[in-house]
Order: structure tokens, then C-alpha cells, then sequence
């Protein structure tokens, strides 16, 4: 509404991912953060392009639009 | 314009064809304020206070209430924690004396070096008393660090409390007015560690995990030592002809290690170090943008002042330069969930370091580079 104003600041909503990286490719694979995952650990799952280990290279909250 | 023929007595509506009832809609509200102004201000005041006091004690609770159901969700406690919980919120630290400031230092860090390790303790006490449960050392450094969120909670609400029910007991205004002013600042505060709550339970790093973030890459992949210090782990590695120790705290628990100790301990091996390259995030100034990456000399490290202090008092001993960079970022991002911003410059600062190694040193010498910071979720 355009005559409406709120000075009140809107709660975020964020969400949290992990992005993982193959050792040997460097192929990224995004996906949404589960507890246990843990920065430079290795992940279970292995690269779709190569069948390498995955490494997590970052974990990181975004606020959602 | 003609000024001149103001009538005053009109003006105030005290003419004699005026009204007596206008007369009272001016003097009324005077009189009122010259004689209960203050009053006034403080009924204003104190509900705008109040509604962040509620607040304040909803977050005490909840954090309260989160730690113990997280403490019986994750170790099968037999007995009900509750009591001990209360008892370990509730604990407060004395700081040493300060009229006589020399050797203050050594005091406050043995009165919280006591209380930390005191804490650490008891934890342990009470989640061996289950045998099933792991009392690792990830687990407990968890558990303490929600403590200290819920201990502080407890505090922050208390001193509001106390600082707004004197001033409400004494009617007095000017007594509310430091209260009002700093009161943002302390809500600030008390959400970022709200906040920080869940963070800490799923173990998600954080803002002020930028530090070890970067060391820890730095570390994969090389031989650790973690008996430097409590908590902290050591690498040796070489980059173009010097030689590099690495150092951070050991995740990916949520401790933050003890580097002071770590390089006393070094220096006591007969270590040489020739250059302390330190990286931390920082507070950022309002204006500036968060995630912006700054060089600049002097040992970058928060807390209490006593590390700060003591790795000063070695580097200036030994004549070593301290160097460091920082990721700026606000009280709320450096304990809360780390942001993408922040998260994605680990690789612009790692390069920063080694390039700052390239310029500053020369072949053969022996440079530290420390990762300051809590390392909840980050591994090495």
C-alpha cells in the first residue's frame, strides 16, 4: 500500500548452504546446510563429473528475497 | 508587517471578552509541565523500557530453556539438568581490583581463566554422569558456549531491570536517561546472541569464524600438533623459501584456542619467529560495508585484552612485527550465521597473507600466522 509505512524492521528469513568442491575438477555442488556438515571436511557424496571426494569449501547463510 | 499592535492580552486570550475556559487551555499545560514535566517524561520513557525488558526476559528464558533441551535431546541425561544449569547461568566473575593497576593483567586473566576452565569442568561432570554419553571435547565446548550465551542473557536482563526499577522507585528521570541511551545498544546485543543461539546448536560457523577459515585451508592436508595449547593447533609448512606456523583454534568445535599460550610455549622451545601476521574480524565502523578486508599493524584479537596483551608484551620483547588483516563486519554478523559476503572473501584474504609474507620477508625467515576467532564448524 503506498500510504503505509512501516519504520519496524521486517525479521529476515535466512537459509543456510554448504558448498562443496571436488578435490581434483573443482566442480561446485550447492545444497542446503544439515547439521554435521563441517568447513574442509569431506562430504559422503563424490564428484558427478569425475567420481573424485568432495571437500566443503563453504557454509553460509543467505537471506531469502 | 506591523508588529507593533500585538495585543499580549488578546494574544493569551486574557482580554476582557475572552474566555475563561481558553485561558485555561494555555496556562493549564504550563503549569502541568513546569511542575510534573519530569513525571511525564518518565511515564513515556519507562513504556518504551518496559516492552524491552520483556523482550530482554523472553530472550533469557528461551535461552534457558533451548540449552536445557538441547542438553537432554543430545546426551540421555538420567537426571534432570535443570537445577545445575541454573546454578552455572547464574554464576558471576569479580574483576580484580583496579587501583593499583600494575600487574593487573595477569589478575583478570587468572580470575577468567578460573572461571572458564572451572566451567569446562563441571560440564564435563555433568554429562560423564550418563555413560552413554560422549563428553568429547566438541560436545562440551557446545555446551559451554550456549552456557555463556544464557549467562549473559540472564546478566544483560538483570542489569536493565535493576537500572530501570531504581529510577522508577526514586521517580527519577535523569537516572532513566543513560539507560534510554544505551538501551539500543544493549538490544543489539542481546538479539545477536539470540540469534546466535541456533548457530551454535547445529554447529554452523560464524562471522567471527573468518580467521580459522582461513588458516584453516591454509592447514589441509599438513602434519597438526595440537598440544601447543589448550584447544590449539599448530602446523609447519613453507611458502617461497620461508617458513611458515600456522596456528588456529582446533574445530571444528566452538572454542577459540589460546594463541598467547601457544606462542609463550614456542618462544620457551626456542622458536624464532621473525614475523606475526594475524587475521581476525573486526568490528565494522556504521557506513562501511560489511565483508570489506583491511590491512593494518598491531596484534588483531578481541576478548578481555589478557591474549592482546600478552602476545604485545612478546612481539615487543623480541622486537617481532605484528601484522594483520581483518574482515569487518557488525556486532549481529560476527556471531551469527556467517554470511555469504563474508564466507566467500576466506580466498581474497588467504592471498592478502601470502602476499604480505612475499613483501615483508625474506628467504629463511619464519613467519606465524594466526586465524583468531571462534571455530565452531570449521575443520582444518
Amino acid at each position: 500500500m503506498i500510504f503505509q509505512i512501516n519504520d519496524k524492521k521486517k525479521k529476515q528469513t535466512t537459509t543456510s548452504y554448504t558448498i562443496s568442491k571436488c578435490v581434483k575438477c573443482h566442480t561446485t555442488k550447492k545444497q542446503k546446510f544439515k547439521k554435521g556438515d563441517v568447513v574442509f571436511a569431506k562430504t559422503v557424496h563424490v564428484c558427478t563429473s569425475c567420481d573424485n571426494s568432495m571437500i566443503i569449501e563453504h557454509i553460509f547463510s543467505k537471506e531469502l528475497e | 508587517m506591523n508588529f507593533t499592535n500585538v495585543n499580549i492580552d488578546q494574544f493569551f486570550g486574557m482580554g476582557e471578552e475572552s474566555n475563561p475556559l481558553m485561558m485555561l487551555v494555555w496556562i493549564l499545560p504550563i503549569i502541568l509541565f513546569v511542575f510534573y514535566g519530569q513525571r511525564i517524561q518518565l511515564y513515556v520513557t519507562s513504556g518504551e523500557i518496559k516492552k524491552s525488558i520483556k523482550k530482554l526476559n523472553v530472550y533469557r528464558i528461551e535461552s534457558k530453556d533451548e540449552l536445557i533441551k538441547h542438553i537432554q535431546d543430545t546426551t540421555n541425561l538420567a537426571h534432570d539438568p535443570t537445577e545445575k544449569i541454573s546454578r552455572f547461568i547464574d554464576y558471576f566473575t569479580i574483576i580484580p581490583v583496579d587501583m593499583d593497576p600494575a600487574g593487573i593483567v595477569s589478575k583478570i586473566k587468572h580470575v577468567v581463566r578460573t572461571r572458564d576452565d572451572i566451567t569446562r569442568q563441571q560440564v564435563q561432570r555433568l554429562l560423564s554422569n550418563n555413560p552413554e554419553s560422549e563428553t568429547d571435547v566438541q560436545k562440551v565446548a557446545q555446551i559451554q558456549t550456549l552456557l555463556e550465551i544464557a549467562s549473559s542473557l540472564q546478566m544483560i536482563h538483570k542489569t536493565v531491570n535493576h537500572m530501570f526499577l531504581t529510577a522508577k522507585k526514586q521517580n527519577n528521570y535523569p537516572l532513566i536517561l543513560p539507560l534510554q541511551m544505551v538501551l539500543p545498544f544493549v538490544m543489539e546485543q542481546a538479539e545477536s546472541l539470540r540469534d546466535a543461539i541456533n548457530a551454535f546448536k547445529n554447529e554452523h560457523p560464524i562471522g567471527d569464524g573468518i580467521g580459522p577459515m582461513v588458516v584453516g585451508k591454509m592447514m589441509l592436508d599438513l602434519q597438526k600438533h595440537d598440544d601447543i595449547a589448550l584447544h590449539t593447533t599448530m602446523t609447519r609448512d613453507t611458502f617461497e623459501g620461508r617458513k611458515i606456523i600456522l596456528l588456529k583454534a582446533r574445530g571444528p568445535a566452538s572454542v577459540v584456542g589460546r594463541p598467547a599460550d601457544a606462542i609463550h610455549n614456542m618462544i620457551q622451545k626456542g622458536q624464532k619467529i621473525d614475523i606475526v601476521i594475524m587475521i581476525d574480524a573486526a568490528l565494522k565502523m556504521e557506513g562501511e560495508d560489511t565483508a570489506t578486508v583491511s590491512q593494518g599493524f598491531g596484534a588483531a584479537i578481541g576478548g578481555i585484552g589478557t591474549e592482546r596483551f600478552e602476545i604485545e608484551e612478546y612481539a615487543s620483547n623480541l622486537s617481532i612485527p605484528i601484522l594483520s588483516i581483518v574482515v569487518k563486519q557488525s556486532v549481529y554478523e560476527a556471531i551469527t550465521p556467517m554470511t555469504e559476503e563474508i564466507s566467500l572473501q576466506a580466498d581474497v584474504v588467504r592471498e592478502q597473507v601470502y602476499e604480505m609474507i612475499k613483501e615483508n620477508t625474506s628467504e629463511n625467515q619464519t613467519v606465524l600466522v594466526i586465524g583468531v576467532g571462534n571455530t565452531v564448524g570449521i575443520a582444518q
